[in-house]
């Protein structure tokens, strides 16, 4: 079956006298009803590709293809019916209302004058309730906030009925549980509808929850696959990683690569999650937790809440903040 | 492709509330543009009957109708007041939709035909125009006027084009307009010194037109002045869609489906055909291109353009006929057309300027 989306031999990058390729010879694909993320640090050209797979840019060489036939060969009038795009701009007009801005998602399907008939009213209004925004309709843009007004350029892709949807970082600038609500409708638009969601990301962490499959750009070349098999083969540690942090994919975060100087060794047991809890805590006042340390520390969950025992002496703790400086007490000058 | 029944989320059947909702506000927008529309066709009437000769409402329709042909009445109501009545009219129409037209192209609510220059544009072209033709020889009234209008469309245009090229360059808001404002202070200065080097006899008339007035122009500039407006409208209406799309910026237009380099290249001509002939029949007039929008959008309280571009047509000439009636005082004297207008146009462009600096910039 062919892609709804792919890239074959795809350069893209920008033209002009002095041409400058960011990415040479990509191939890509995307089915229906899949939800997509486009992963990469900064300059490895997320953006470039997505303004070529709009449209917006022209390929250097090889060709985006839509449901096997070359973008170029598409009208511009076609080309928006298949795809809806939610790109980064931060400018909007203040005055509009978030109705008229889903609506100019029928601006493809509308006649000259732009008016809307029963159908389109009915994609306008599904698109609204789609993303929780039925009683912002008559607000202006304007007096949206950040992750309301992102919602509402969200809906007007969606009003648009693309069998495709392209969104550059829809979730910069909004707090992390408004980017995992965006992450999961857009998902669910995925498997729900059946359209098929490209997403630039910069946020790894969300990517690696909610997408499908990955398409990861690192200097120049691309890798794609589902993102477990992607973490498996190593490919996010090397996408992600720098001379001095490791990215750890199963954890989520980044480890320093060197090792890190440690104030002392501590003994640590006790039950879950206060000794994990209690690790990380150490860890960051430079701690490391070892069976056969001099000092040991016990955690234990009591009526009272969480206590903390501090070994040969057994001084007692009711925070962590309180264990820190009891231990920094008891220390030799630090062995820095 | 067709939706579930259900959202994703598993919630509710959603009601179809906002369309009904819109539709209601449609029907009140209908009534807006139909009172803007009859506030314009009375202030017409009414600037027909007003004038420094004395007459009925009876004479001058008898007048109109074609009675009492050859009279010192019909004279003043033919030659004098009609041409008047339709060139503020007219006039009004065009700067208004320029306005708007130009607000939109360059994502400016502070744009306007005379802010950025576009009124000195086209009266470069005019003084260049008249004083061409004066030295060429006899001046020849059908040729001078076709060519005076001919040079100020094209100032226009070139005026238009260069901020446009400005305004690709730089995202500024500000910066835009006070590009737009250097382009026309070169472009007066340029003016004034043809007027320096002219004959004075040739100069007077020219003088007389850039202090922008609506003051009966002859037929045959009115005519022209008539078919300019009515062919920048009609561009303009049939650009209403694509100017919706414009709003969101020229990347979001084209995956819309809009050519922006297209819509660009007409909304500039519409600009200039309005802006244009505006400004060849009555010389420079300000404010009414850049208040007539807002005003309009605060009214239908809607961006969309198949709603503005015919009521600023209305509203501009409801205001252009307004202010040339408040022009002419009952005792005789003669105000000048952009020192009422400035009245008017200051505060409302104020309001602009601070409201959207209070939301974050205009820029």
């Amino acid at each position: 079956m062919t892609p709804l989306l792919s890239a074959v031999g795809l350069s893209v990058g920008y033209g002009g006298r002095r041409p400058r390729v960011v990415a040479p010879d990509l191939s890509l694909s995307l089915e229906e009803g899949s939800f997509t993320a486009l992963l990469g640090r900064n300059g490895a050209g997320k953006s470039t590709l997505i303004r070529t797979i709009c449209g917006l840019q022209e390929p250097l060489g090889g060709e985006v293809r839509l449901r096997g036939v070359a973008l170029a060969r598409h009208s511009r009038r076609v080309l928006a019916r298949i795809v809806g795009v939610v790109l980064p701009d931060r400018t909007f007009p203040r005055g509009m209302t978030v109705y008229d801005l889903v609506a100019l998602g029928r601006h493809p399907h509308t006649g000259w004058q732009g008016g809307l008939a029963l159908r389109d009213r009915e994609a306008v209004d599904q698109a609204l309730g789609a993303l929780d925004l039925v009683p912002f309709a008559p607000r202006r843009l304007g007096e949206l906030s950040d992750g309301e007004r992102q919602r509402a350029f969200i809906a007007r892709a969606l009003a648009q009925e693309p069998a495709l949807l392209v969104l550059d970082e829809p979730t910069a600038f909004l707090d992390p549980s408004h980017r995992m609500e965006v992450l999961h409708l857009l998902r669910d638009f995925a498997h729900l509808r059946g359209m098929g969601v490209l997403v630039a990301l910069h946020d790894v962490g969300g990517a690696l929850a909610t997408a499908d499959r990955l398409w990861i750009l690192d200097q120049g070349s691309a890798t794609e696959g589902m993102p477990e098999d992607l973490a498996l083969r190593g490919e996010l540690e090397r996408t992600f990683s720098s001379d001095r942090w490791r990215f750890d994919a199963l954890g989520g975060g980044f480890v320093p690569r060197q090792k890190q100087k440690i104030r002392g060794m501590v003994g640590l047991s006790g039950e879950s999650p206060g000794r994990e809890w209690t690790e990380r805590a150490l860890a960051r006042a430079r701690y490391a937790v070892a069976p056969e340390a001099p000092v040991s520390i016990h955690v234990a969950l009591t009526p009272g809440g969480w206590r903390w025992v501090l070994g040969g002496g057994g001084e007692g703790f009711t925070s962590l903040e309180g264990l820190l400086g009891g231990l920094a007490s008891r220390e030799e000058p630090p062995r820095l | 492709m067709t939706f579930p029944p259900e959202s994703p989320r598993g919630g509710p059947k959603i009601p179809s509330l906002p369309s009904r909702e819109v539709l209601s506000r449609d029907v009140w927008r209908w009534a807006a543009m139909a009172l803007i529309g009859a506030v314009a066709g009375g202030a017409f009437v009414l600037h027909l009957g007003h004038g420094a000769v004395a007459l009925s409402w009876g004479e001058v329709w008898g007048i109109l109708l074609g009675s009492g042909q050859g009279s010192s009445q019909d004279i003043i109501v033919w030659q004098f007041r009609l041409p008047r009545a339709v060139t503020a009219l007219a006039a009004g129409a065009s700067l208004g939709v320029a306005g708007l037209l130009m607000q939109t192209l360059f994502a400016n609510p502070l744009a306007g035909p005379y802010v950025l220059g576009v009124d000195a544009g086209a009266s470069l072209g005019v003084a260049l125009a008249v004083m061409g033709l004066e030295v060429m020889g006899p001046s020849w009234e059908a040729l001078a006027t076709a060519g005076s209008f001919t040079a100020a469309w094209v100032g226009a245009a070139l005026v238009l084009l260069g901020i446009l090229s400005v305004a690709r360059q730089v995202r500024s808001g500000t910066v835009l307009l006070l590009v737009g404002i250097l382009f026309g202070f070169a472009a007066n200065a340029v003016v004034s010194i043809l007027v320096a080097l002219a004959p004075s006899e040739k100069v007077h008339g020219f003088i007389t037109w850039s202090m922008g007035s609506f003051a009966a122009a002859p037929w045959p500039r009115v005519r022209l002045l008539l078919l300019g407006s009515l062919g920048g409208l009609l561009v303009a209406w049939g650009l209403a869609k694509s100017l919706d799309a414009l709003l969101l910026g020229e990347d979001y237009a084209a995956t819309m489906g809009v050519s922006p380099g297209r819509a660009r290249r007409r909304v500039l001509l519409a600009t200039a055909l309005l802006a244009g002939s505006a400004a060849a029949c009555c010389g420079p007039v300000a404010f009414l291109g850049i208040a007539t929008p807002h005003l309009c959008r605060g009214i239908l309280r809607t961006e969309g353009h198949r709603w503005l571009i015919p009521s600023c047509a209305a509203a501009g000439g409801a205001l252009a006929l307004g202010a040339d009636g408040l022009t002419r005082l009952p005792g005789g004297a003669v105000l000048p057309l952009n020192a009422v207008l400035a009245l008017v146009g200051v505060p409302v462009v104020a309001w602009v300027l601070f409201s959207s600096a209070r939301e974050g910039g205009a820029s």
